[in-house]
């Protein structure tokens, strides 16, 4: 029995290739929203999962429990992650005594650590007196340790605890020395608490008397998954109330706060006010896509009505229609975009570091949230053909004359002599028909204007930022990675070079060494405020093998440097004072005096070494450094040998190789390199290099969705061409018959799209360019001397994919009729 | 059996220079199993007579009753059920719904009415009107004649109390039209229908029971004849 879903279901089947196209604004729709919304979302929760990473899996700890409390909050069932009794101070580690500031901190238990770490050599203290040290450690402490040696820490210079429980002040009179068994090495993330400095020991059992910070969780195995918790007002409520039930300070882990609550909810916010946005699009689509279909079956309904269908049936059928086309969208875009996001987190985290961690968010709330989001779109597009078939009167819908009576007054008052004189009569013809139903004819042509507009412009930016990151001294330095080398290896000075060399996309290498100094600014006799320059950088080149230009000489001369000589580049730098304080007015000839630079603040221990002679002023810093703020001293190796003498240091132990890498290198061999001779390697270009990498991915993901609203347009251009055809089937027979032209009736048909995108493309460029513009003077208020570039090829891909689209369309509509 | 009264109808479109008089005080009954034909010229009134009697085009004034039913006292959705189950419709151009078949068009009413079809009496018709080989085929595989058929056959289908034909053979040759209009009457006698139909042709104005002529909007002449 036919019914209104067979009825509606063969109306779909009827006029295929209209129902696809509705099909795939539908599934379009559906995919942008579902991926965008994943996108967002998936970035929202893994920035939070690594923080859960980086801060810990526990909710809250509560400070100074001691071993009643602690035992009372077990029987609770109150999961105990940890318990910490950490110190903090200065002291000596090591056989070569290095010195430096750490943090001990003593844990009972290491098996349900609140923190992540990777154990990257031996493995976690599991006996006490273990010690488990931070891996840049490793390098101060040198090779002469091996895991299971025995550990000498000596603690001096802070008043602070420096073992469990106890109140001793440790100065420097009074030192304390302990010595632990080294049981491995461990790495934590960036930006993690546990990241320098810090060593993890094995505590003994809970002695009586000890406080402790107990770490804990409301959950048996922790919690691992952020995405996966729910009510944080509860989880601070019961991290707070336990702390007030045992007289403990309780610091609740900011990832488990309520406010947590309201941060979900702004990037659900967030996601709903882009899947309007893009819905809004998509409504019109739709909307236009029935309206259509309407007009095409105004005689059926009309007969349906006469043979006795009421208008909620005939609502119903559409709506039907509506539903079919909104359900089997909705399952092609959830398909597709399920694939496509498996495939780009799949694929792309080998090659981008932004997915790397992304996640991809299977919350019910963000799957049908979208889902229902979309069909109310469907929905709202079926408002307007619900109130057209309401207002249908089944004698008119019979005769169908209605719209044709409509238009005729207005079409008689246009004419396109411009136009006719550019493109013939075909041209006037379609100004004509354009003309018939201005309104139409704006919305279309704003709706492309919109598009050009932001393409072009957010392009323009987009051009302008990633210029900014190729700007001299950041990707075209001459060196832009450096290794800090240790003194064993300076030894091996050539076959470490050779090694370097043999790595691809590796230039420049250049040895040197480098350490602070003071420098007595009166020393110079030249400046009368008497500021003292606090720090300063003192490089020592071996000489001749860093290539000084000419150029780069503001005085003096370049040449061989004698021991006592220097160069001092010119370098402005804010003193203590903030006010700007320069060297430029050194003159050759002039003597530095240095000080040796100590750690205690206390001037008067300063000691004065060896003066430095100068020999030339230059004008930029050696290296390209641009991080650095100090000015900066050139000696030769032979002078910073002697320097280093006088004060009884090595002049090995400051050794550094500067080299540049270009974008082919790849930086783990490097590392490698690195690792097996124990240095250090610091990539300048990294930062830049990701900050490139962001910026692709962000004009790569705001470029897709701008042609995917572009493609969604294209369905209404698409409809909007077919139902001008079907309205005017009449008109074009008569045309036909009085002698026009199948070339001539394609021609006024493709120029009536063209004419949209012509002045949208004029229109949109002019708007673009100004967008980007001022985009630019918004962003160029940091100092650069980047000029605003046009974005050519953006301009081109808008015109060339905006015209390819209007003639799809164009003809698409055409062909059916 | 009084089937269909009109009381009075007047039909007035537009308003002062504009405003013509379609149909013009008219009152009229049809009984049960009538062929009453409404002729008359070219803008005499009587689509618009047909349309008001039809309960499709309400009248400016005056009231229809179709068995004993005041049409345009009910609100549209009874009206359309009123329509579904007591009015037939024929119209010059067939209007069939393309994307059905034979069989489902003539079944159309009755879908549309929540009614599960009486196959035998849907085979029936099917057979009478000589469609038996055609049940499954769209109407843009059927000539005029056939597709006038399928559109007599959905007009049947409900078993309504009156169908209304708007010159039913208007789209067709003389010989295709009475065929139809032979296969109509066949269609009337045997299922006891009501017909009211509307015709420029004289030999088909004959075949009725009853003529009415009508000039500007009003009856000039209400002719009941007597066949042999």
């Amino acid at each position: 029995m036919i019914n209104e879903r067979k009825l509606a279901f063969k109306y779909l089947c009827k006029k295929k290739r209209r129902s696809l196209s509705t099909l795939f604004a539908i599934a379009l729709s559906m995919f942008i929203v579902f991926v965008s919304g994943n996108l967002i979302m998936g970035a929202f929760y893994a920035s939070k999962q690594a923080e859960l990473i980086r801060n810990g899996n526990h909710i809250a700890y509560l400070e100074e429990m001691n071993l009643e409390q602690i035992s009372a909050l077990e029987k609770e069932g109150v999961v105990l992650c940890a318990l910490e009794n950490s110190t903090y101070f200065m002291g000596k580690m090591g056989m070569e005594d290095h010195e430096g500031s750490f943090g001990f901190y003593y844990f009972e238990d290491f098996s349900n650590f609140p923190f992540y770490y990777e154990v990257v050599q031996g493995k976690t203290p599991e006996k006490p007196g273990e010690i488990m040290i931070n891996e840049m450690w490793k390098y101060f402490l040198g090779e002469d340790y091996e895991i299971g040696d025995t550990i000498t820490v000596q603690l001096t210079g802070m008043e602070l605890k420096t073992e469990p429980n106890q109140e001793s002040v440790v100065t420097e009179e009074n030192s304390i020395t302990r010595t632990y068994t080294l049981a491995g090495y461990y790495r934590c993330p960036e930006y993690s608490w546990i990241e320098d400095g810090v060593v993890m020991v094995k505590d003994e059992p809970r002695k009586e008397g000890n406080t402790y910070r107990v770490y804990i969780t409301s959950e048996e195995e922790g919690i691992e998954d952020i995405e996966s918790v729910e009510g944080f007002e509860e989880k601070e409520d019961w991290a707070r109330n336990l702390g007030e039930k045992y007289g403990a300070k309780v610091e609740v882990n900011w990832l488990f706060e309520k406010s947590q609550s309201e941060e979900t909810a702004m990037g659900y916010c967030l996601v709903l006010i882009f899947a309007v946005f893009i819905g809004g699009f998509a409504a019109i689509v739709i909307r236009n896509s029935f309206v259509i279909s309407i007009v095409e079956r105004t005689r059926d309904y009309g007969m349906l009505r006469c043979i006795g269908a009421s208008k909620r049936q005939i609502r119903k059928i559409a709506f039907y229609e509506a539903v079919m086309l909104g359900i089997a969208g909705e399952v092609i875009g959830l398909i597709v975009s399920y694939l496509f996001l498996y495939l780009v987190i799949q694929i792309g985290k080998e090659h981008i570091s932004f997915l790397e961690e992304f996640k991809f968010v299977q919350r019910p709330v963000l799957i049908f949230g979208i889902c229902l989001i979309v069909f109310l779109v469907v929905l709202f597009g079926l408002l307007e053909p619900t109130r057209q078939i309401n207002k249908l009167n089944p004698l008119n819908a019979l005769r169908n004359q209605k719209d044709v009576k409509k238009e005729k007054f207005r079409v008689k008052r246009r004419r396109g002599f411009l136009v006719a004189k550019l493109f013939g009569v075909e041209g006037e013809y379609a100004y004509k028909n354009l003309m018939r139903n201005r309104k139409r004819f704006i919305t279309t042509t704003a709706s492309c204007v919109v598009g050009v507009t932001f393409f072009i412009g957010t392009n323009a930016a987009f051009v302008y930022s990633e210029q900014m990151l190729e700007e001299p001294g950041i990707a075209y330095a001459d060196y832009n990675a450096e290794l800090y080398v240790h003194s064993w290896c300076m030894d091996s000075e050539d076959s470490l070079k050779e090694e370097l060399e043999s790595i691809k996309g590796i230039s420049n290498i250049t040895f040197c060494y480098q350490e602070f100094y003071r420098i007595d600014n009166e020393s110079l006799k030249r400046k009368e405020d008497g500021v003292v320059v606090k720090t300063n950088y003192v490089l020592a080149l071996d000489e001749g093998k860093y290539p000084i230009e000419k150029e780069s000489v503001e005085k003096g001369e370049i040449g061989e440097l004698k021991p006592g000589e220097c160069y001092v580049i010119n370098w402005g730098y804010d003193d203590e004072k903030k006010e700007i304080v320069e060297i430029s007015d050194v003159s050759v000839g002039d003597k530095i005096q240095l000080h040796e630079l100590i750690l205690a603040e206390d001037e008067s221990t300063e000691k004065t070494i060896s003066e430095l002679k100068v020999k030339a002023v230059l004008k930029e810093q050696p290296f390209a450094n641009t991080y650095s703020y100090y000015p900066v001293l050139v000696m030769s190796k032979e002078g910073f040998q002697a320097l280093c003498e006088e004060q009884g240091m090595s002049y090995e132990e400051y050794g550094k190789i500067h080299f540049k890498m270009d974008k082919n290198c790849d930086t783990s061999k490097v590392q490698e390199l690195a690792d097996k001779y124990g240095m250090l390697f610091f990539d300048e270009m990294k930062d830049a290099r990701e900050a490139a990498e962001q910026m692709k991915m962000a004009r790569l993901v705001v470029n897709a969705i701008l042609i995917l609203v572009a493609l969604i347009s294209s369905v209404n251009l698409f409809n909007s061409m077919e139902s001008n055809n079907i309205l005017r089937e009449k008109e074009r027979k008569i045309m036909r018959t009085v002698g026009m032209s199948k070339k001539q009736y394609r021609k006024m048909i493709l120029l009536e799209g063209m004419l949209s995108v012509i002045i949208a493309l004029i229109l949109g460029t002019a708007l673009g360019l100004a967008f980007g513009y001022g985009i630019y003077n918004i962003m160029v208020l940091t100092e650069n001397e980047l000029k605003f570039a046009v974005p050519v090829e953006s301009i081109v891909f808008a015109g060339v994919g905006l015209t390819l689209l209007t003639v799809l369309s164009c003809m698409g509509g055409m062909k059916e009729e | 059996m009084e089937i269909l009264k009109a009381e009075h109808l007047l039909k007035v479109y537009g308003e002062n220079e504009t405003k013509v008089v379609a149909v013009n005080d008219i009152s009229l009954t049809v009984h049960k199993g009538e062929f009453v034909a409404i002729v008359g010229a070219s803008g005499s009134g009587k689509s618009t007579l047909l349309h008001i009697l039809g309960g499709v085009d309400a009248p400016t004034k005056g009231k229809v009753l179709i068995d004993g039913e005041d049409v345009y006292s009910l609100k549209d959705e009874k009206r359309s059920i009123l329509r579904r189950r007591k009015v037939g419709f024929i119209f010059q151009e067939y209007n069939l719904l393309p994307i059905l078949t034979v069989e489902e068009n003539i079944k159309m009413p009755l879908s549309l009415d929540g009614k599960k079809p009486e196959e035998a009496y849907i085979n029936e018709i099917i057979q009478t009107l000589g469609l038996e080989d055609r049940r499954t085929h769209l109407p843009n595989q059927l000539s005029g004649g056939q597709q006038q058929r399928v559109a007599i056959g959905r007009a049947l289908a409900n078993r309504p109390s009156i169908i209304f034909a708007d010159e039913p053979t208007g789209n067709l040759d003389k010989k295709n039209g009475y065929e139809v209009l032979g296969l109509l009457k066949k269609s009337l006698q045997k299922f006891s229908q009501t017909l009211v139909l509307i015709t420029h042709d004289v030999e088909i104005a004959n075949m009725a029971d009853r003529i009415i002529r009508i000039e500007d909007g009003k009856i000039i002449q209400d002719e009941v004849r007597a066949h042999d």
